[in-house]
């Protein structure tokens, strides 16, 4: 720089430093000042300044001695780590930073340089090396090898298909060396999980994140009773805080529970509220493996129950013990941990249940089921009934398909014209095959084929005239066949009265009209009719999660309790399944509302609200915002919906209410506030204004005449004095457009009484902002 | 010497939640709100628009190239802002007639059902967003503080991060001038903000020079 004057070198001063942070790179005082060290005090103080106005915190990198700092990669309680480049061996590097070391207690302050120390200890090519530890200059930090690839709670959250077991077991196995490694140099993980376990990209498994170590040979850092881990993998020890009770088998359990989320795609401890997903935990309540993974060996089930035992004296009592039965298990020999057998299993369950078992058993008592084997001709006679069961279950569950469902929601919702609603070929043809395959085991079936013939008919009927006497013409009498057609073409109104009335001529449920019917009934919200239509249906195709998801939706709706929803929604992720629509988050959501946990709620429906454009998300989100009192976004929100259908009957009542509760609960001071807010708009959209006076003053007439002593009524010239395109705006925001609004007259004369009541206010503040 | 990892490759939602906090949300509201017209403003809230952003940037994060995390950013605010002339040309549409949609029933491109994995709710959780939100406040108070003509400079090279050529040329001001009005707006700005942050505000030393 040339010898400016010094304001004008501390302005480039100021622009130098800013520049640096933005590019992130280290900005000291030192290497600004250049010959102007009569200046330092005041470029030290402009640096200080652009680091504490900065405006995002990824520029706040630490200054490491030895090491630059890239970019924050992840944050925990236990410190931050960030991506950095090491300055002498120019190697990348995971840098954990306990932030703000000279100011943390000593008691952090030791456990972090502790679990440093601990890890340094450590030399094995499953768990994360130490590179260096940085205790100077109040800096308190380490330098870790830094792992390409992904954790496995990424690839577990990421899960579209089932593991392969091989891979499975080999993780298992690498990460229990691990163990054995931590627990030879006297150390204990205490918070072994999957987002713990790192997966590079040769597919090796790496054990990190020493956050919460126990090292023997130091001072115990952790408080007697104090909790430490995560809670979902913690051992029963580990939450009651037992600090003398775990050992090297409680990380075992943590690594147990691990490899059943990794096998079975979910939890193995779950619970409708806190108090029962810790209760489940500390007696070892979980579903058997092999209920979510048919095909996983017996051997690799026991072995992964046994490492998550309730009582740490069934656990494998080593990580050794573990890496020596699923050595056995790679290498087809026995293992050496035993299944808990059924009886011993029995005796558990009922131990914690006696009273109900009692009961159960005296009320019903025990039935043995015993299956005989059939050789030769007579078993294959056997086995097709059930094949073209089978065929004929997989036909409907295809018509069941949640893009069929939404066919439905248009023709409830939107009074679509059925010719315009496309049916998925796909699904038809997939439909079409399992009738074939079914039809080819057992000719004879006319109940079969007729049903195939209908959905043919219903392809071929796409894009021609769908109109409801063409059905009834094409379908005759036979109200199955007009009710099959009609779900398939979208005509909904049709669908309901046609099978309502083969319902009525049946003996038994038919389980495709049932959740047919169940699904209308839900995207119609009567809940208590969809509910024991769904439960049907749901018995007879136990594997469509998509049944159960809608069974727990129906279950809220028609006011069963919420334990009740839990349940089948639970169900449903066991069973897994398409959920293309994700209803089973938007049940998730209504259930946490219900339970009481709006922060939860609020997360889930805001994570569905952009994904999804659905009349139902809006719906229920809105109900959800009213509850919670937040009426002048459900207004919106529901408003929204409003605005982009053709025709919304079914829901314009519920609007009105919602709206007018939400004006009705503003003081005029704040009716004011509302108009005031909307002067803003520059332009005015003529037609708009024009209509939406004329719909004023024909309200308050309406008003004075029905109230003589109200405000007399708005005259034209006193609307002309108002910029009321403000009101129009308004209007849009509620979503309604003024042939909406007559139909809404008590919202119209409350807002024509707002008007009227708050117009000397707002043109005041019109005058007042012009 | 090692190449540093792309973290748009990661694939991992814990990095791309750690690597949004870093690009700082609140300060992107700043410049969403700044950006938005008033008529805009009534209609949608620069968390809706930041949300969307991110769930777009989510989606597209694979078209990214990283070059660190300054040009991460602009990418970010070059979402926002297409996103946001994107609403004013639909909200100029739905004065003159248009715009009224009928809802879609087969999945467009926008669609982001059927996306491998789920987005990283983290990144747009509205506890997370409220956070931003109340931090964006104090930013925009800090920055509604400042003399007119030192504001748009000062968001321009604070939260825009434009450099001092650009803006000079933007503003029709010498290189000097924009320098010498941003040391002053900064100060006042960063004083503003202690006050609102509740902090002992120092003296700049800055103010003390001429």
């Amino acid at each position: 720089m040339a010898h400016e004057p010094d304001a004008v070198f501390l302005d480039q001063v100021a622009d130098r430093a800013i520049a640096l942070w933005i590019a992130g790179e280290p900005m000291k005082a030192v290497d600004l000042v250049a010959d102007r060290h009569h200046l330092r005090a005041q470029i030290e103080g402009i640096v200080d300044m652009v680091r504490d106005a900065a405006v995002r915190p990824g520029s706040r990198t630490p200054q490491v001695p030895g090491y630059a700092v890239l970019h924050e990669i992840g944050r925990g309680a236990m410190g931050t780590v960030y991506l950095a480049r090491q300055e002498t061996l120019r190697r990348i590097v995971a840098l954990k930073v306990l932030p703000h070391a000279g100011l943390m207690d000593e008691h952090a302050r030791r456990r972090f340089l502790a679990e440093a120390r601990a890890l340094a200890k450590l030399q094995h090519e499953n768990v994360v090396a130490v590179h260096d530890v940085i205790d100077r200059d109040g800096i308190c930090a380490y330098a870790m090898e830094w792992i390409e690839g992904r954790s496995l709670g990424d690839e577990i959250a990421g899960r579209t298909k089932p593991p392969a077991l091989d891979v499975v077991v080999r993780l298992f196995l690498e990460i229990a060396r691990a163990l054995v490694a931590v627990h030879s140099a006297d150390l204990l993980h205490r918070d072994v999980k999957p987002g713990n376990i790192l997966i590079r990209r040769d597919g090796r498994a790496v054990l990190s994140d020493f956050g919460l170590v126990h090292d023997g040979d130091h001072d115990t850092l952790t408080l007697s009773g104090e909790f430490l881990g995560t809670p979902a993998y913690a051992a029963p020890e580990q939450l009651r805080g037992d600090h003398a009770a775990i050992g090297p088998w409680t990380d075992i359990h943590g690594l147990g529970v691990s490899m059943y989320q990794r096998i079975a795609g979910r939890l193995p401890f779950q619970g409708a509220n806190v108090n029962e997903f810790l209760r489940r935990i500390e007696l070892g309540e979980c579903p058997r493996l092999r209920k979510f993974a048919p095909k996983l060996p017996r051997d690799l089930e026991t072995i992964v129950m046994t490492a998550m035992h309730a009582d740490p004296a069934h656990r494998y009592r080593s990580a050794s013990a573990l890496v020596e039965d699923l050595e056995r298990l790679s290498t087809g020999h026995p293992i050496l941990a035993r299944a808990a057998s059924s009886w011993s299993r029995c005796a558990r369950w009922v131990s914690r249940r006696r009273g109900s078992v009692l009961s159960a058993l005296v009320g019903g008592g025990l039935a043995l089921l015993l299956a005989v084997p059939v050789v030769g001709g007579l078993l294959q006679r056997m086995r097709t009934p059930a094949l073209v069961a089978a065929h004929l279950r997989s036909a409907r569950l295809a018509l069941l398909d949640p893009a069929i469902g939404e066919h439905m929601f248009a023709g409830v919702h939107l009074h679509l014209d059925s010719s315009n609603i496309a049916l998925s070929g796909a699904i038809v043809t997939r439909a079409l095959a399992e009738y074939d395959a079914a039809l080819q085991l057992d000719p004879d079936r006319v109940d079969i084929r007729a049903e195939r013939q209908t959905v043919d008919l219903a392809r071929g009927l796409v894009g021609k005239d769908c109109s409801e006497g063409v059905l009834q013409a094409l379908a005759g009498t036979d109200r199955r066949r007009l009710g099959l057609l009609a779900f398939l073409l979208g005509a909904a109104d049709l669908c309901t009265r046609a099978w309502e009335e083969f319902d009525l001529l049946i003996d038994s449920p038919d389980p495709l009209v049932d959740a047919a019917l169940g699904e209308l009934f839900l995207a119609r919200d009567i809940g208590t009719r969809a509910f024991p239509r769904l439960l049907n249906a749901s018995e007879a195709f136990p594997e469509a999660g998509f049944l159960l998801v809608d069974l727990a939706d129906a279950a809220l709706r028609s006011q069963e309790s919420p334990v009740i929803a839990r349940h089948y929604l639970d169900k449903a992720k066991a069973v897994g399944g398409r959920d293309t629509f994700e209803t089973h988050v938007l049940v998730e959501a209504d259930l946490c509302a219900a339970a009481g946990e709006v922060q939860h709620a609020r997360e889930l429906y805001e994570y569905m609200f952009p994904r999804h454009v659905s009349p139902t998300i809006r719906l229920h989100y809105a109900r959800f915002l009213d509850r919670q009192g937040d009426r002048e976004r459900a207004v919106c929100v529901l408003g929204g919906l409003m605005h982009g259908y053709a025709t919304v009957s079914m829901h314009e009542a519920e609007f009105t209410a919602l709206t007018v509760a939400w004006w009705d609960g503003m003081d005029p001071p704040s009716q004011v506030a509302v108009l005031v807010r909307a002067m803003g708009e520059p332009e005015v959209p003529a037609y708009g204004v024009a209509g939406f006076k004329t719909v004023l003053i024909e309200a308050s007439s309406r008003v004075h005449r029905e109230s003589p002593r109200s405000q007399p009524p708005l005259s034209s010239s006193q609307l002309q004095r108002v910029p009321l395109h403000g009101l129009c705006i308004t209007l849009e925001l509620l979503a309604l457009d003024p042939a909406v609004l007559r139909a809404c007259p008590p919202l119209l004369q409350r807002l024509a009484a707002g008007v009227a009541l708050g117009l000397d206010a707002v043109l005041a503040a019109c005058r007042g902002r012009n | 010497m090692d190449e540093a990892p792309d973290p748009l490759r990661s694939g991992s939602r814990r990095s791309w939640t750690a690597l949004i906090e870093s690009v700082g949300p609140s300060s992107l509201l700043v410049v969403i709100g700044a950006r938005m017209s008033a008529a805009l403003r009534a209609r949608i809230t620069a968390e809706d628009v930041l949300q969307e952003t991110l769930l777009q940037a989510w989606r597209d994060q694979g078209q990214c190239e990283w070059r660190g995390m300054a040009e991460f950013r602009r990418w970010l605010l070059q979402i926002a802002e297409n996103r946001i002339r994107g609403l004013a040309d639909l909200e100029n549409a739905g004065k003159r007639g248009g715009g009224r949609q009928q809802v879609p029933l087969e999945r467009g491109a926008d669609s982001t059902v059927g996306m491998p994995g789920l987005v990283p709710i983290a990144s747009t959780t509205p506890s997370r967003v409220a956070v931003a939100k109340e931090h964006a406040e104090l930013m925009r108070s800090a920055l509604a503080s400042l003399p007119a003509e030192l504001v748009d400079i000062v968001r321009l090279r604070l939260f825009e991060e434009e450099s001092s050529e650009v803006i000079a040329a933007r503003l029709g001001l010498g290189v000097d001038a924009v320098q010498y009005r941003f040391r002053r707006g900064l100060a006042i700005y960063h004083a503003r903000l202690r006050t609102l942050l509740g902090m002992e505000g120092s003296r700049s030393p800055v103010a003390d020079s001429s």
